[in-house]
C-alpha cells in the first residue's frame, strides 16, 4: 500500500500534536494530564484545577475551569463559541497547524453554532414527543428489551449490548433501513471517537477511519427516502427541514457513542458496589434515576472546548480572541460548593444545581434527549432480565478518549 | 564494499561513527557520511566523503520549546538508573510517544528520508550503517535491499526500554495499543511499499563499544567495537604547555562540547566547581568555550583555562577529570584509564556514572546533588584513593581487549555476505 502525502502530512500532525500533549503534562499540569487520558485519576486532577483557582491557564494551553457555578456561566456564555476565529495577521506564519486545521470536524456539526445547537436541541425533543414517533420508540423498546433477554453466562457489557443498543436505537429513531442497518452499524462505531478528536489527536488509522465513517454516514443519509417516515427524521423535515442533516449526524457520530458510553457507566457504577444494582433490579423504575445520576457523577462527555469569539474578560481574567476555554465537566459536578457529598452516587438525590454534560448550546446538547431516554431503556431492559449481573474483572477504556473516557470492554456474568 | 553511514545532525553523535569509518576506508571499501546540511562540516573535517539529505532539522528550536519538559518526563530513577523492568506502561508509551512525535520524526524528517533512500537507490550501498537515532539509515537499507546495523556510540538504552515497551504491549487487548514510534516507521516504509517490522528499530545487528560492566545486553546480535578517541569536533593541535609534565597532580574539568552548541544545558554552575578546585593542591585545566570563559568572574591561581585540548592527549597526564556526563568524555576518559568523576542528569549519563562507580574506575555524583561540599568530599577520594586508578585501568584494559575497528571490518564484510 502507498500512502498518500496527504495521509503524510495528516498523520505527521496528529503525531507531533500528541507528542507536545503529552509533554505538557510533564509538570504534573492538571488538564493536560486529563488529556493524555493515561492513569492519572482524573477526579484528583479536576480537584487540582478548582484547587487553583476558578480559571486557571494550563500549560497545554488553555483556560480551564472546574469550579460549577463559573461553568454553567461559561457554558452560557454567548461570547464563547465552538469554532475557532480566523487566523489574524499577527498569527505567526510558522504556527503548527492545529487540530481543528487538520481534522476539521464541521461534517458532524461539532462547530454549530450556538443558536443552531439550542435551536435543533429544541426540534429533536419536540419530536421526540411527537405522537407519530411512538411506534418508533415501541420498537426501540421492544427491541432492546430482546437483546436484554438473549444475555446470559459471561459477557461484555460495552461490545455485547451497549454498543448494538446504541446503533439499533439509533438507527431505529433516524428511520434507517433494516438493508443498510449493518453498514450503519459499522460507520457508526468508525466515527464514534468524533468527540474525542475535538481535543485530543487520534492515531492516524483512527482519524483515517472517523473522517471515511464521516464520509460515509454523510452519503448513506442523504440517500435515505426520508421525509415520509414516522420517525425523527421524517418528523424533522416537517418542522425543521434545515435541522435534518445536521440532527442526524450528530445522532451517528455523537449520540449513538455517548449512548452507548452512558449505558456502559451507568451499569458499571451500579455494579461497583452490593445493592446499588439489587435495588434498581427490584424497582426497574428506578433506571432513571440511576441514569440521571449518573450523568453527574461520570458523565459521557468530561470535557467541553470553548473558543473566545472576542477578547473579554472573565472574572478580572483578560481572555484573548481565539483562546481556549474549557470547561471540565465531570469535575464541576465534583464541586462540593454545587453538590453535597459530590463524590457520592446517590440515584435518590434531587439535583442542587445543573448537572454538566450536554449544554443545549453545545453540539452534544442537540443529542441528549434521546441519549439519556435510549440509556434508560438500556438500563432498564437489563434490571429485568438480568437482576444477578456482576462486574467481572477489569474493563478498559478507549485509547486517547480524554472527553468520552468511553469505555471498549466491560466483562460482566449474568 | 560500498557503506553508507547515516548520522543527524548532531556532532557528538557523529563523532562516534568517524573510526570505524575510517577502517572501512582503509580496508579499501567505499564509505559515504548521509547527513543533514548541518553535519557536512563535520564529516568534511574528519577526511570522509559527505552526502548532504534533507533540510537542517528544527531540533534546537524544538528543544528551546519543550526540551526541559521532555527532561522532566525523563527524570525518573527508574528510567535514568536503568531499572527497566520496573518501568510502567504510562512511562514506556509516554516516552516513545514524545521521543517519536518531537525527536526521532524531526531528525529523520520525510524529506530526509525521501533524500536517503534516493541516495539509496543511486549508490547501492551493500551495508548501510546507522547512528542508532537515525532511522533513515534502516529505512534506505529495507528499501534497497542492502544489510543494516545500528553503530551504537552509547550503552543501549533505546532497545532496553523498547523491549520492555513491546513485552508489555503483547499483554494488551488490542484496543489498548498505542504503539506510535512502530506507527510512524509503517506509515514512513508505506511511501515506499513497505511495511514496519522490529528489524527497522533493531537493526540487523549492533556494534556496540561498550565495554562489559557498562554495556546493556538487548539480547540481539551484537557486534563488540573497541572504542577510539575522535577528538574531530575542536581543532586538534597540541599546545606548547601540554609537552611539560605537570608539577603537581594534574585535574582536568571539563563540560564537552553539545552544551556549547546545543539547547541540551548540563544544569553545572562553573563557580561552583572553581570554588573548590581552587583549594585543592592540583593543577587544573579546564576546558570552557569563550562564552563559557566570560561568565566566570575569579579564575582560581591554580586554573588553566583553554578553549580547546585533544582530550586524548591531555587525559593520560591528569589524575582524574572532572567532567559533564557525556559520552564522548567518558569513553575518552575510560579508554585512558583515567578516574573520573561524573556529574551529569540525563539520558544514559546518569547510568554510566553508576556503573562507573560500581566498577571502581570513577564517582558519580547527579548534577541536581552538587553542592560545592559534596564535590569537595568526591574529588579528595578520587584524587588521593589509589583504588581508583587502578580499577580504571583494569577498564582501560578491558577496552583496549575489545576488537578494534580494523578487527571489526571482516566481520561486517562476512555478516554483509550473509545478508546479501
Amino acid at each position: 500500500m502507498t500512502a498518500t502525502s496527504t495521509d503524510d502530512a495528516l498523520g505527521s500532525t496528529l503525531m507531533t500534536l500528541r507528542g507536545f500533549q503529552w509533554v505538557y503534562g510533564a509538570r504534573q499540569d492538571p488538564y493536560a494530564l486529563l488529556l493524555r487520558a493515561e492513569s492519572d485519576d482524573p477526579h484528583e486532577l479536576g480537584r487540582r484545577v478548582r484547587a487553583n483557582g476558578a480559571l486557571t491557564w494550563s500549560s497545554a494551553e488553555a483556560w480551564v475551569t472546574a469550579t460549577h457555578a463559573l461553568a454553567v456561566r461559561l457554558l452560557r456564555d454567548e461570547r464563547l463559541g465552538l469554532r475557532k476565529p480566523p487566523p489574524t495577521d499577527s498569527a505567526p506564519s510558522w504556527a503548527m497547524p492545529t487540530l481543528d486545521d487538520v481534522l476539521p470536524l464541521d461534517d458532524v456539526g461539532l462547530q454549530l453554532d450556538r443558536t443552531d445547537c439550542e435551536r435543533f436541541g429544541r426540534s429533536v425533543a419536540a419530536a421526540l414527543a411527537a405522537p407519530r414517533l411512538r411506534k418508533a420508540h415501541t420498537e426501540i423498546t421492544v427491541r432492546i428489551d430482546r437483546l436484554a433477554a438473549g444475555l446470559n453466562g459471561a459477557f461484555d457489557l460495552t461490545s455485547d449490548y451497549a454498543v448494538s443498543v446504541a446503533t439499533m436505537a439509533t438507527s431505529v429513531l433516524l428511520g434507517v433501513p433494516a438493508a443498510h442497518q449493518e453498514e450503519f452499524a459499522r460507520l457508526c462505531a468508525g466515527a464514534a471517537t468524533a468527540l474525542d478528536a475535538t481535543l485530543c489527536p487520534p492515531r492516524l488509522d483512527t482519524a483515517r477511519l472517523l473522517l471515511d465513517s464521516i464520509a460515509g454516514l454523510r452519503e448513506l443519509l442523504v440517500s435515505l427516502p426520508t421525509g415520509a417516515g414516522d420517525d425523527l427524521l421524517g418528523e424533522l423535515t416537517r418542522t425543521e427541514p434545515d435541522s435534518v442533516l445536521p440532527v442526524a449526524l450528530l445522532h451517528c457520530a455523537v449520540g449513538a457513542d455517548l449512548t452507548a458510553t452512558l449505558v456502559a457507566n451507568t451499569m458499571s457504577v451500579l455494579l461497583a458496589e452490593p445493592g446499588r444494582w439489587t435495588a434498581v433490579a427490584t424497582e426497574p423504575g428506578l433506571a432513571a434515576a440511576a441514569v440521571r445520576e449518573t450523568l453527574r457523577f461520570a458523565p459521557p462527555v468530561r470535557l467541553q472546548r470553548l473558543v473566545a469569539r472576542t477578547d473579554l474578560d472573565l472574572d478580572g481574567t483578560a481572555v484573548t480572541a481565539g483562546s481556549e476555554v474549557v470547561v471540565l465537566l465531570e469535575a464541576a459536578n465534583r464541586d462540593p460548593a454545587a453538590f453535597a457529598d459530590p463524590d457520592h452516587f446517590d440515584p435518590g438525590r434531587e439535583p442542587a444545581a445543573e448537572i454538566l454534560w450536554a449544554h443545549p448550546a453545545m453540539p452534544a446538547g442537540v443529542v441528549a434527549e434521546t441519549v439519556r431516554r435510549h440509556a434508560t431503556v438500556a438500563v432498564s431492559a437489563l434490571a429485568a432480565h438480568l437482576p444477578t449481573l456482576r462486574a467481572a474483572g477489569e474493563g478498559y477504556r478507549r485509547l486517547r478518549s480524554p472527553v468520552t473516557g468511553s469505555p471498549l470492554s466491560r466483562p460482566v456474568v449474568a | 564494499m560500498r557503506v553508507l553511514i547515516t548520522c543527524f545532525a548532531v556532532d557528538s553523535h557523529f563523532s562516534g561513527c568517524v573510526p570505524l569509518a575510517w577502517a572501512l576506508r582503509t580496508a579499501g571499501h567505499q564509505v559515504l557520511v548521509a547527513g543533514q546540511p548541518a553535519l557536512i562540516e563535520a564529516v568534511v573535517r574528519a577526511g570522509l566523503t559527505a552526502a548532504p539529505v534533507g533540510v537542517d532539522h528544527a531540533h534546537d528550536q524544538m528543544l528551546a520549546k519543550v526540551g526541559a519538559d521532555i527532561l522532566a518526563l525523563h527524570d525518573d530513577r527508574d528510567y535514568l538508573e536503568k531499572h527497566h523492568d520496573r518501568l510502567g506502561l504510562e512511562f514506556l508509551r509516554g516516552h516513545e510517544t514524545v521521543m517519536t512525535a518531537l525527536f526521532y520524526s524531526k531528525v529523520n524528517s520525510d524529506s530526509m528520508i525521501d533524500d536517503v533512500v534516493d541516495l539509496a537507490y543511486g549508490w547501492q550501498p551493500d551495508l548501510v550503517l546507522w547512528e542508532p537515532f537515525t532511522f533513515a539509515g534502516a529505512v534506505a537499507a529495507r528499501v534497497t535491499g542492502a544489510a543494516h546495523a545500528r553503530l551504537l556510540t552509547m550503552p543501549d538504552m533505546f532497545l532496553s526500554t523498547r523491549e520492555r515497551h513491546l513485552s508489555m504491549l503483547d499483554r494488551l487487548p488490542a484496543g489498548r495499543r498505542d504503539d506510535v514510534l512502530a506507527s510512524w516507521l509503517d506509515s514512513t516504509l508505506a511511501r515506499y511499499g513497505h511495511g514496519f517490522d522490529e528489524e527497522i528499530v533493531t537493526g540487523q545487528w549492533s556494534i556496540d563499544p561498550m565495554p562489559e560492566g557498562i554495556r546493556i545486553d538487548t539480547r540481539q546480535p551484537t557486534v563488540p567495537i573497541r572504542y577510539i578517541p575522535y577528538n574531530g569536533q575542536v581543532p586538534s593541535i597540541v599546545p606548547d604547555w601540554l609537552r611539560e609534565p605537570p608539577a603537581r597532580p594534574r585535574l582536568c574539568v571539563t563540560l564537552g562540547m553539545t552544551a556549547r552548541t546545543s539547547n541540551w544545558s548540563n544544569m553545572i554552575a562553573i563557580e561552583d566547581l572553581f570554588e573548590v578546585v581552587a583549594e585543592l593542591n592540583v593543577e587544573v585545566v579546564a576546558t570552557l568555550s569563550a562564552e563559557e570563559q566570560a561568565l566566570v568572574p575569579d579564575v582560581p591561581d591554580n586554573v588553566r583555562l583553554v578553549e580547546h585540548v585533544p582530550l586524548d592527549v591531555l587525559l593520560p597526564t591528569c589524575a582524574a577529570v572532572l567532567h559533564h556526563g557525556g559520552l564522548g568524555t567518558w569513553a575518552t576518559a575510560a579508554a585512558l584509564g583515567v578516574p573520573q568523576l561524573s556529574l551529569g542528569y540525563m539520558w544514559d549519563a546518569v547510568y554510566r556514572a553508576q556503573r562507573t562507580e560500581a566498577l571502581g574506575a570513577g564517582l558519580a555524583l547527579h548534577s541536581s546533588d552538587l553542592t560545592p561540599a559534596r564535590l569537595r568530599g568526591l574529588l579528595a577520594r578520587i584524587l588521593d584513593e589509589g583504588s581508583f586508578r587502578h580499577r580504571a585501568g583494569q577498564l582501560r584494559e578491558a577496552m583496549s581487549a575489545m576488537p578494534s575497528p580494523n578487527d571489526v571490518v571482516p566481520m561486517l564484510e562476512k555478516l554483509t555476505a550473509e545478508r546479501g
